[in-house]
């Protein structure tokens, strides 16, 4: 009786634990997997933090942004000791004040960021302090090695890493790399239990991008562009130089310049990349495209004669003026001498309609498409509300608003060939792994005029830079300059009409004329002295090009001095230059000796390679000193030889 | 007193399988209380009790548990009194007064009623034995026996306790054969009871209650114990996060990890795999602790061994159950694992008990 009694309670007490243990199976195997998603989820806690963000190279690899690692600096307020001491102890070195310290000391929050991207000596010294509830956090600064060059182009980043400006905007998305997820563990009361959480971090960089800007280029449009703004006491300026054959952007200078590394010190409106924000009246710069036009619809040849009206003509009302009275002149004439009551009438010859259509076909009035934020198309008036005045006018380049990135485009259509391209500023995208995943093809986006035509019209231009065209100080010594200047009355907002004071003074043109390398825009705008698109631009425009000329190691294609009204004379004092080569032969025509050029200047140097068939391989600047191979080494053409270049010590 | 007879049927596999589960404890109560602040304390202080409690379990197993017999009453009422003193002079803790501060060791009276009562059930059973069960009029005696310290804890209150005494009771009348009629009318009056019983919850006990129902009505208030241990319990799937690896746990998701809800320390860390083994060992003692109430060659050896192995049961039971969800949250340790003196050492003595009537089952 008692072991049946003793029994049952033993089944019963058996019963029982097998339901629990029932209950156990069910909930560590069958609903385990809900249930541990559950205790991982509450956890952890995560921090977004700033990945590292990509970086931004010029054409050669030189680095024009990059990320560095610093420090940021987190309270965990519940792990404080004494708040008081350790505000005290703070406050010196992050220069902030006490109560604002233990304001963030007294929130609820676990987790509260004390200052972001401290100084490595800054977090030395609080790391020296061991304060408890004190963490850091690696984060990475954007940091623009070269202070202000191409800070218009780059624009900047955020605390956040995020683009606000510029490239830094328009390719946010690939260079920013996704969001860094940094897990901590986290108790139950949300106390951070291991934040240096080693594999729970997660990296993703950035892409790096490569621009087709050349930072020597950049550096030399920036450096000629300050100077003569400085010099003419303008207001601000834009100097683009591109690739006419491709698009490329290969400089693009603005003043005032911006240091994006702190951006936050300069006004906002100093941020904008006005070669592509802003718009502006051409003035005679226009002329190019209206001899474009006319010449393809063959309405004009280049020895036609027009009537100048000895200076003035009256429509209605309104008085057109030429800087000189003019009698008749040839359609070349009229560009070199940029007659405005000739453009006039030759505009008045081709008809607005034609006109219209070559304005749009050489993308006035809509956006180049470049990859750049912000741009805005200009404006051209609607064909219909186009009066006689309208034809006459803006055929000198008045009565129609265009953005600098547009009139280089345009240009660089005419010095191609007679195609429109894009313009472009980023070369190619590279992914950490440092795969390329993208890279940007030139694309022409429409034919706008004939070859034919295009070299005609650069023919007319190159007299532009010759010894009576409006533009001669552009002109270089060994190299042919198509181009034109403009002087450009700005519209007076307030009292109507145009400025008689406040004008733009440009210039714009290829180089070699030829086979162009190069097409160059400088604006100079309200210069104080010598407001003159001749006089104030043109200047620049030579000395951007020569130098970029040699940078890019282009040989000169014209062997005809420069008349020696013009400053390229060698100053007395200095050396002499060496007395011209006697180039060896070797009887084979594909063979050469290689010359001495050791003493000679870089023109001098690229010259003899020409004339050898040898590639030169150049580095520095000034006279070479030093040549590989040596000289007299047998060489085929072709084969490359490189020198090296130390500036002339006086 | 301890002749070779006695130490021929030393019952060794039940000291085995308590010291089995005491390792267990001991490892688990490590990992349980590692990342709190006095973690060594704790720790430490759970092994001087165990000293304590198995010295204690040692020297009862010297004497004749009959000795027992005789001091039953008195255990009894000097429990009684401890109850009624907690209540004049009781430390609170966590809103309950069921602590008495004695010579820098706390005492848990409620702990020690439990063996007392089985004690003083066993002895009336033994002196008012009716071969053909018992009625209602002859359990009187022992309902006051039970319903005294019942009533005294629910005063603390501590509900979980009081509801133990009356299983371990109820258990102990089944054993001692009641009456089918009277066992029929005793359900029924409970179950007519139960709707007042309500009325007489505090506040956080019929919380409790609902949350138990419905826990995630809400989940960081009342409800906050149970999601916590389920998830805990879950999360360590089949084979467990590895021993100071529970992340709930180290975490200190777990609200009274190291008391309380102790198994769900050791569900999360050792798995499924590992509940299987504790349910087993408990089970394993608590069928031997039967066992040996069926060998005992007395009846008040029988009725001890029943109430202590009753004791064991409902203590796990009710604490898993309350790990697991299953039952309300209520303060019920897990024996020889759960981190406390009163409870640990109470146990050990139950298990000397135990070890004594197996022990001197063929002496006369």
């Amino acid at each position: 009786m008692k072991k049946t009694r003793i029994i049952v309670i033993g089944l019963f007490f058996l019963l029982c634990h097998l339901v629990i243990l029932s209950r156990t199976f069910q909930l560590q195997v069958l609903s385990s997997e809900t249930l541990r998603a559950r205790a991982e989820r509450q956890q952890r806690k995560t921090i977004a933090l700033t990945p590292r963000r990509g970086r931004i190279f010029d054409r050669e690899g030189q680095e024009l942004a990059a990320s560095v690692g610093v420090d940021s600096i987190y309270a965990q307020p519940q792990k404080i000791l004494t708040r008081q001491a350790v505000a005290r102890q703070l406050s010196p070195v992050l220069r902030i004040s006490r109560k604002e310290l233990l304001k963030r000391f007294s929130s609820e929050r676990q987790f509260v960021w004390l200052s972001r991207r401290i100084s490595p000596s800054q977090s030395q010294r609080i790391k020296a302090l061991e304060l408890n509830g004190i963490g850091f956090i690696r984060e990475n600064k954007r940091f623009y090695p070269n202070r202000t060059l191409a800070g218009h182009l780059l624009g900047f980043a955020g605390l956040d890493s995020q683009g606000l400006e510029g490239l830094e905007l328009k390719y946010d998305y690939l260079i920013k790399g996704e969001s860094e997820i940094f897990v901590a563990e986290r108790d139950a009361r949300g106390y951070i239990i291991s934040p240096q959480g080693g594999s729970s971090l997660r990296f993703f960089e950035g892409n790096d991008l490569y621009l087709t800007i050349h930072k020597g280029i950049q550096h030399v449009a920036e450096k000629e562009l300050k100077k003569a703004v400085l010099e003419t006491k303008a207001k601000s300026g834009t100097v683009i130089v591109t690739n006419p054959h491709t698009g490329e952007v290969l400089a693009m200078a603005l003043q005032p310049e911006f240091n994006p590394n702190c951006f936050w010190r300069y006004q906002p409106s100093t941020w904008r990349n006005r070669a592509i924000t802003d718009s502006f009246e051409p003035g005679s710069t226009f002329k190019a495209f209206l001899l474009a036009a006319a010449i393809e619809e063959s309405i004009v040849r280049p020895d036609d004669l027009f009537y100048c009206e000895q200076g003035s003509l009256e429509i209605g009302d309104n008085i057109i003026r030429d800087p000189k009275e003019y009698g008749w002149l040839t359609l070349k004439q009229i560009i070199h001498f940029s007659s405005n009551i000739g453009a006039g009438k030759i505009g008045e010859k081709l008809g607005k309609e034609k006109f219209y259509r070559y304005i749009t076909a050489f993308g006035f009035g809509e956006k180049t498409g470049i990859d750049l934020p912000g741009e805005i198309s200009g404006l051209v008036r609607p064909l219909r509300s186009w009066y006689q005045m309208t034809l006459r006018t803006v055929s000198f380049g008045q009565g129609i608003s265009l953005t600098p990135i547009q009139l280089i485009n345009a240009l660089g259509a005419i010095a191609n060939g007679g195609q429109l391209m894009r313009p472009f500023v980023v070369k190619k995208v590279v992914d950490p792994r440092g795969e390329i995943i993208r890279t940007t093809q030139p694309s022409v986006m429409r034919r706008v005029i004939s070859p034919g035509t295009a070299r005609t019209a650069t023919r007319i231009l190159t007299g532009v830079t010759k010894e009576n065209g409006t533009g001669w100080r552009a002109a270089l010594e060994g190299y042919e300059v198509a181009g034109k200047t403009g002087t450009a009355q700005k519209a007076d907002i307030i009292n109507g009409g145009y400025s008689e004071d406040r004008l733009i003074g440009s210039f714009m043109g290829f180089v070699p004329a030829e086979d162009p390398k190069l097409a160059i825009l400088v604006i100079i705008d309200e210069p104080q002295e010598n407001a003159n698109g001749g006089l104030v631009a043109a200047p620049v425009f030579r000395r951007v090009a020569e130098k970029a000329l040699l940078i890019m190691g282009t040989p000169p294609t014209q062997f005809v001095s420069v008349p020696s009204s013009t400053q390229f004379k060698t100053k007395p004092g200095v050396t002499e230059p060496p007395p011209p080569l006697k180039i060896p032969r070797t009887s084979s025509s594909d063979e050469v000796q290689l010359p001495n050029l050791t003493g000679l200047s870089l023109r001098q140097a690229l010259l003899a390679g020409q004339a050898t068939g040898l590639k030169l391989r150049i580095s520095g600047s000034g006279q070479a000193v030093e040549q590989r191979p040596t000289p007299g080494t047998a060489m085929s053409r072709g084969e490359e030889c490189w020198i090296k270049l130390r500036p002339r010590s006086l | 007193m301890l002749d070779r007879r006695l130490a021929q049927n030393f019952d060794w596999p039940l000291l085995g399988i308590t010291l089995v589960i005491i390792l267990i404890g001991l490892l688990n109560l490590y990992s349980a209380s590692a990342s709190f602040r006095g973690a060594p304390t704790i720790f430490l202080k759970q092994c001087y009790w165990l000293l304590i409690g198995l010295s204690l379990m040692l020297i009862i197993c010297m004497f004749d548990y009959r000795i027992f017999e005789r001091l039953a009453y008195a255990i009894y009422i000097i429990s009684v009194l401890l109850l009624i003193l907690v209540l004049v002079m009781g430390e609170i803790r966590q809103g309950a007064q069921r602590w008495l501060e004695i010579g820098g060791f706390s005492l848990q009276p409620s702990e020690l009623v439990k063996l007392s009562l089985v004690l003083a059930l066993a002895k009336y059973f033994q002196d008012n034995w009716l071969p053909d069960g018992f009625r209602l009029r002859e359990l009187i005696f022992p309902f006051l026996l039970m319903g005294i310290p019942a009533f005294l804890i629910i005063l603390q209150p501590d509900l979980g306790s009081a509801v133990l005494l009356l299983f371990i009771a109820f258990s102990l009348l089944l054993f001692a054969r009641i009456k089918l009629r009277s066992l029929a009318n005793l359900a029924g009056s409970g179950l007519m009871v139960l709707p007042v019983f309500w009325f007489f919850l505090k506040d956080y006990q019929r919380r409790r209650l609902l949350s138990f129902l419905d826990p995630d009505r809400d989940p960081l208030g009342s409800g906050y114990h149970l999601i916590q241990s389920k998830i805990a319990v879950g999360s360590g799937e089949f084979l467990g996060k590895r021993f100071l690896q529970g992340t709930q746990t180290q975490l200190h998701f777990l609200p009274e990890q190291h008391t309380d809800f102790v198994f769900s320390v050791w569900a999360e860390e050792w798995g499924f795999l590992g509940s299987v083994i504790v349910l087993s060992l408990y089970l394993f003692l608590i069928l031997w602790g039967l066992s040996i109430a069926s060998r005992s060659k007395d009846r008040f050896g029988a009725i001890l061994a029943v109430g202590i192995s009753a004791i064991l049961f409902c203590h796990v039971a009710v604490n898993i159950g309350m790990v697991v969800g299953f039952l309300p949250v209520v303060g019920v340790t897990l024996p020889l694992m759960s981190y406390g003196g009163s409870s640990l050492i109470i146990t050990l003595i139950g298990v000397g008990l135990l070890l004594n009537i197996s022990m001197r089952r063929y002496m006369f």
